[in-house]
């Protein structure tokens, strides 16, 4: 016999004596491991931090995660993909932007009855508010443990403060200064344009129609262009195409366009509003704060502007309290281990030792960060401000830290060394005018729609878009647009739209 | 009935007199199936509202209201259109440039020059569109765009590309061409030498001139090589490359109207929906008229010249 058949047949005996081997009995001894999806990339420090956690999960519950990551670019394809090939997984990071309603609709979670919760997450089901859990109801069922976050993404407003100084204008106060300061970058400036979108021009939207008349969307459907008014107790949704106030809009868009301050390449830019601030490519950004804060450290580290001022042009007017939806935790349909799933979502979220860990990493200044020494009032250390240690950059990229096992009382702020001046007070100040509403745990179910629902998503990328942009004249789009929408099914989708809501308000006020 | 019994006798008489050909055919045959042919079960996906915990087989059957949200758009006589015009464009403007290529390279006597050309026209094969797309935008981004730099600093209009559709039928044939006809040109280059060099010289001798040559002799051979090609092509003709199109248009649009392919609309319309269903659909529409333009030209091809047809 030659000797790579006689190294094979080794081999192969090998194997075969390995998987006969009586695995169970060795099972009861052995940490379970449970396997956890989330989104992001893995960063260098990821590791050192698991490793961390694990051991004292080991301790505990005698089960350790494994951590697999889904870049955040592939949310719409590997993500579906993941859940659809039954890939081995116990749980999985889900949130209203990776289409979680929808999904839940098609059976790709497994149902979170009360009992389980109850017994595998007891802390966490007494601990989170009623309102919360209603948000991530999708028919009447839980697939989801919802974070706990205090959090606005609504658009402020970014600028380039060095620019605005050069040319000696006032802070930016309304939309007149804005446009003025916008003029001034167009006039003088070159390698350097107004307002540059890239993929993220919602904030526009936000910011000339939906705050100031106080309305909140459905974001899990934002091709049917729903919205109502957020300050009533019982609102009627209504189709925003409709309204002057949508035209108004669009009239001012098309006036920042054809004046130039809204960029020609809006349409075709692919980078984020952030990449395209800190490339010093855009003079103004509309983003949500925390977006606008850390396009100015990424600006001042790329060395391609001297810094970014922050606005909020929303007054004292009512917002929405961001959607609990917007990270937390779900059970695969294939879940080997639900209940081991509970259980560390329950321990890492409410364990203030185990939670500082997961959320801000390893403690010391040449760690991943830092007490920032910032005292309350009464002269202790406020312990929910953090400054950032040597390797922060090396930790927290990704979602397991931020998101899905974030807890209200251990809420981080970035410290006043790492925030735009400002930044903080716009902050609280939004919080404090955050509400919430009945219709914010309202899901449409769209099972009948699912046609009508994709053509009208297309007729909003192909009419909507370069009208809200301002590439088109609001005389003639706005209705072109609505003919579109029409004659893709809108008024059926409304016609039950309004039927659903009417119902769920109807059983849940 | 007839040819059924025909075949089976065949078959009964190649398992016994060819038993070493069957053999050798068998490792592809068994990859034909396995990775061909079974998965072809999955289509009934397309007539299935699909959910995660049934999967494709369990799901329930929703006869053909996958098909319903393609044609109800009002966009699928005009994305069919614009797929089919562009691949059309594609096969003749490439096609064309291949075979020059493939004149040209072959008439060249320097060899390094020969070798460089080569290499320069195959190089953009390698480069994805990505990358393709990122260069375009720079190159011709409104804003930031080297060329609208250049113009200007001639103090001329900026050009808007990426605003005005009527652009880009002429874009997308130039980068699809300069991708391609380097590749593409190797086969033609193989088939001229596959011509037999006796002819050139007879040729010679009866007084021929190079473009003679090329007329009567390098044309005619490369014939049939053309007309495989061709059907190969064709047999794709209602697939969009989505790699280009998507890559060099994105999300705007102001240019859907003349850039738009079935692949592009698709993905765009149910990139959030999560309806594998409706995506399958449309991927067997374009089988089923893939498979009959195809099936329809070799027809064609018996027809006029048959020992060209494919079979």
């Amino acid at each position: 016999m030659k000797t790579w058949m006689k190294w094979l047949a080794t081999l192969m005996t090998l194997v075969m004596l390995c998987t006969t081997l009586p695995l169970a009995a060795l099972a009861e001894e052995q940490p379970t491991e449970v396997i956890f999806y989330f989104l992001g990339e893995e960063l260098e420090d990821d590791k050192v931090v698991l490793e961390a956690i694990n051991e004292k999960l080991k301790e505990k519950l005698n089960c350790y995660m494994t951590v697999e990551y889904v870049p955040f670019g592939e949310v719409n394809t590997t993500y579906p993909l993941l859940l659809a090939s039954q890939t081995r997984m116990d749980a999985i990071f889900s949130a209203y932007f990776t289409g979680y309603g929808t999904l839940a609709g098609k059976n790709a979670f497994m149902e979170m009855t009360e009992d389980m919760l109850k017994t595998y997450a007891p802390i966490t089901w007494e601990h989170t508010p009623e309102e919360v859990w209603d948000q991530a109801r999708v028919n009447g069922k839980l697939y989801m443990v919802p974070q706990e976050m205090i959090q606005n993404i609504q658009a402020t407003v970014g600028i380039r403060g060095d620019l605005r100084e050069k040319y000696g204008l006032p802070e930016i106060a309304d939309l007149t200064s804005l446009e003025n300061y916008m003029a001034a970058v167009a006039e003088n400036e070159s390698g350097i344009v107004p307002l540059l979108f890239g993929s993220m021009y919602s904030y526009l939207d936000d910011l000339l129609l939906f705050t100031p008349n106080e309305w909140a969307v459905d974001g899990n459907f934002s091709q049917i262009c729903m919205a109502y008014d957020l300050t009533e107790e019982e609102p009627v949704p209504f189709c925003y195409l409709y309204t002057d106030e949508f035209r108004e809009r669009c009239e001012i868009a098309y006036r920042w366009n054809q004046n130039g301050w809204i960029s020609k390449d809006s349409l075709s830019n692919t980078n984020t509003n952030r990449e395209n601030m800190a490339n010093g490519k855009t003079a103004v950004m509309l983003d949500n704060a925390g977006t606008v804060n850390s396009a100015n450290e990424d600006l001042k580290k790329n060395g391609t502007g001297e810094f970014v001022e922050i606005y909020d042009l929303s007054g004292d007017k009512s917002m929405l309290r961001y959607a609990a939806t917007g990270g937390g935790i779900s059970l695969p349909i294939n879940s080997q281990h639900p209940e081991l799933v509970l259980q560390i979502i329950d321990y890492l979220r409410n364990d203030k030792e185990m939670n500082y860990l997961v959320q801000r990493g390893i403690y010391g200044e040449d760690a991943q960060w830092y007490y920032a020494g910032e005292t309350n009032e009464d002269g202790t250390l406020n312990e929910n401000v953090i400054a950032a240690g040597a390797r922060s950059q090396l930790y927290g990229g990704n979602w397991i830290c931020w998101s899905a096992f974030r807890n209200w009382d251990y809420q981080v702020i970035e410290s006043e060394q790492n925030s735009i001046p400002g930044y903080r007070e716009i902050f609280y100040d939004m919080d404090s005018r955050s509400v919430n509403n009945i219709l914010q745990s309202f899901t449409f179910d769209s099972s009948q729609y699912q046609s009508e629902l994709a053509t009208l998503q297309n007729v909003n990328e192909q009419y909507g878009k370069p009208l809200r942009l301002g590439f088109v004249d609001p005389a003639t789009g706005v209705d072109e647009y609505i003919q579109m929408m029409e004659a893709a099914g809108l008024q059926t989708i409304i016609d039950a739209y309004l039927q659903q809501a009417a119902a769920y308000i109807e059983a849940n006020k | 009935m007839k040819a059924l019994r025909r075949f089976g006798r065949n078959l009964a008489f190649d398992f016994k007199h060819n038993k070493a050909l069957l053999v050798m055919i068998l490792p592809i045959a068994v990859y034909l199936i396995i990775f061909h042919y079974l998965p072809m079960c999955g289509i009934v996906i397309a007539f299935k509202q699909y959910n995660f915990a049934q999967g494709i087989f369990g799901s329930p059957w929703c006869g053909w209201n996958n098909f319903r949200f393609f044609f109800m758009s009002g966009k699928a006589w005009q994305v069919t259109r614009n797929t089919l015009l562009y691949n059309a464009a594609f096969i003749v403007v490439q096609n064309v440039l291949e075979i020059a290529a493939a004149i040209f390279l072959s008439e060249i006597a320097g060899r390094r020059f020969k070798k460089f050309t080569q290499g320069a026209m195959f190089l953009p094969n390698f480069i994805s569109w990505v990358v393709v797309g990122a260069i375009a935008y720079n190159l011709l981004s409104y804003d930031f765009g080297f060329v609208n730099n250049v113009l200007t600093s001639l103090g001329q209009e900026k050009w808007s590309v990426y605003t005005d559709p009527q652009y880009w039928p002429g874009i997308f044939i130039f980068l699809s061409a300069w991708k391609h006809v380097g590749y593409g040109s190797i086969v033609y280059l193989a088939a001229i030498m596959g011509i037999s060099q006796d002819i050139y010289e007879s040729a010679a001798l009866d007084g021929a001139n190079e473009w003679q040559k090329i007329r009567y002799i390098t044309l005619p051979g490369l014939q049939s090589t053309f007309i495989i090609l061709l059907i190969l092509a064709i047999g794709n003709i209602f697939r969009g490359n989505f790699d280009m199109f998507y890559q060099l248009v994105g999300n705007n649009g102001l240019l859907y109207n003349a850039t738009d392919v079935i692949d592009t609309y698709v993905f765009r319309s149910l990139l959030s929906s999560y309806e594998f269903g409706m995506s399958s659909a449309i991927g067997l529409y374009q089988s089923v008229l893939c498979l009959v333009t195809l099936v329809a030209t070799n027809l064609l091809i018996r027809r006029i010249s048959p020992e060209n047809a494919l079979y």
